[in-house]
């Protein structure tokens, strides 16, 4: 049957529903809105998706997504330098960013281990990792900063192994009872974890 | 309401849709079951935690009213398996173990052995993870048989004596290994050490627990794990994905040359 929308909404419609999250109905209601918008606005909206792959990529130094090479983090000198927070995603990095709390530099591993989707440490930006924490010679602590999840764990763990054996100090995010959090809500894992990482008060 | 309880291991966990999760348990009296997991995603109050591979819990699942997935009502972790989680190489061999189990059970088919069997692997692994090589070799050979293809691993398939000398000829597609009298032209035998197929006819028949008296040599597990990974490829038609992570990272040395 021939579609009711022209083509070239059509076409609009169905690189919308390649998005996560995105059915028919929406990616439709989407086009929809951007062909109300005035063309200036429809331009402006497509050239910002045009330009993304040609500007943006990854920092040679700490592998986060960025325009400028190294990224705004590993090039300001105000930085410190001796520490190394590794992360799973950009994501991670910026939500630390905005913690603002850390004022060394990152490592984004681009994932976690995932044997089972195939993914395991060649898959990582762990080389990089060692590379650059040799070219430091050794002299750098490397925080890491993966998620408490099974596969954040043993990707801790992994990379705790690796870089053990070239003798570079290492330490782990705490895990524990999140702020403004009910103890007797609290699960009986996160209750051992925060008990294991308790500190002198 | 009616609810379908029991206990079960998580075997994996997959996106569904923006804010769901489908969920895959070896489950005590259920079998294979798939559940969706509404919200998983968007909150971790709920399901918190609960939802990870080789986590082993209870839950209720409330069954949909026509063939569908049923919905994942509660669920209460009994045991969480941390040193499996602070171990990256018993990791690796619990998703391996994961995948496979997985791949050979179908849905709602009983599968009473293999979550026993399943039970006492991730609970040998995390109380010692020194065995996990030999506790996984013993999985994969147990789940082997518990699918239906126990292998003749110590007598000859064909005429069911114990074959002699140091090598013996172990076909593939013959489900067992080949004496000399009875091997053909044509045959794709793989030649494997008698003491590897004998260690594996005890990981496959011994009891559990009787399991750590078996003393094997790096290259008899070598052996072992590429006979039966050999197997499993064989048999399931496709190479799990872990195999691949497996056989280039943690495993190198047990790479065939």
């Amino acid at each position: 049957m021939p579609s009711a929308f022209p083509p070239a909404l059509e076409r609009l419609i169905k690189n919308f529903s390649k998005l996560p999250g995105i059915g028919e109905k929406s990616a439709t209601r989407l086009a929809l809105q951007v062909l109300r918008w005035p063309e200036g606005q429809a331009a402006e909206f497509a050239e910002s998706i045009a330009v993304l792959h040609s500007r943006i990529r990854l920092c040679s130094s700490c592998h986060t997504f960025s325009e400028q090479d190294p990224c705004p983090v590993c090039a300001d000198p105000r930085r410190d330098a001796s520490k190394i927070c590794v992360v799973e995603d950009p994501g991670d990095l910026l939500a630390m960013e905005k913690a603002g709390a850390f004022n060394g530099l990152y490592h984004v591993l681009h994932g976690v281990l995932a044997p089972m989707d195939g993914i395991g440490p060649d898959q990582l930006k762990l080389k990089e990792l060692m590379q650059r924490v040799e070219q430091r010679g050794g002299e750098v602590e490397v925080i890491i900063a993966t998620s408490s999840t099974a596969a954040g764990e043993a990707t801790a763990s992994f990379l705790s192994d690796m870089l053990a054996e070239k003798g570079v100090r290492t330490s782990r995010i705490a895990c524990g009872i999140p702020m403004g959090m009910d103890l007797k809500y609290a699960d009986k894992m996160t209750l051992q974890r925060a008990l294991e990482a308790r500190i002198k008060y | 309401m009616k609810f379908i309880k029991d206990s079960a291991i998580v075997v994996t966990g997959r996106d569904l849709g923006e804010s769901d999760m489908l969920i895959t348990f070896i489950t005590r009296e259920h079998g294979k079951m798939k559940a969706v997991a509404k919200g998983a995603r968007r909150s971790r109050k709920r399901f918190l935690n609960a939802l990870e591979p080789c986590t082993l819990l209870d839950f209720r699942i409330v069954p949909s009213r026509s063939s569908g997935l049923g919905r994942l009502d509660s669920v209460e972790v009994s045991e969480n398996y941390p040193a499996i989680r602070s171990s990256a190489k018993c990791f690796m061999f619990a998703s391996l173990c994961c995948e496979l189990s997985d791949l050979w059970i179908h849905e709602n088919d009983q599968a009473p052995e293999l979550f026993k069997l399943f039970q006492w692997y991730l609970e040998s692994i995390d109380k010692n993870s020194t065995n996990a090589l030999r506790h996984t070799l013993a999985f994969k050979t147990r789940l082997l048989a518990l699918a239906g293809y126990r292998q003749a691993w110590d007598r000859c398939v064909i005429c069911g004596i114990n074959p002699r000398g140091s090598k013996v000829g172990f076909g593939i597609d013959q489900g067992g290994c080949v004496c000399s009298s009875c091997g053909a032209e044509g045959m794709l035998l793989k030649d494997v050490s008698t003491g590897t197929l004998r260690s594996l006819a005890y990981l496959d028949s011994s009891g559990l627990p009787a399991l750590d008296r078996l003393k094997m040599t790096r290259a008899s597990m070598k052996e072992a794990w590429q006979l039966l990974s050999a197997l499993h490829r064989h048999l399931l038609q496709r190479t799990p994905k872990s195999y691949n992570v497996l056989d280039s990272t943690l495993l190198p040395e047990l790479n065939p040359s």
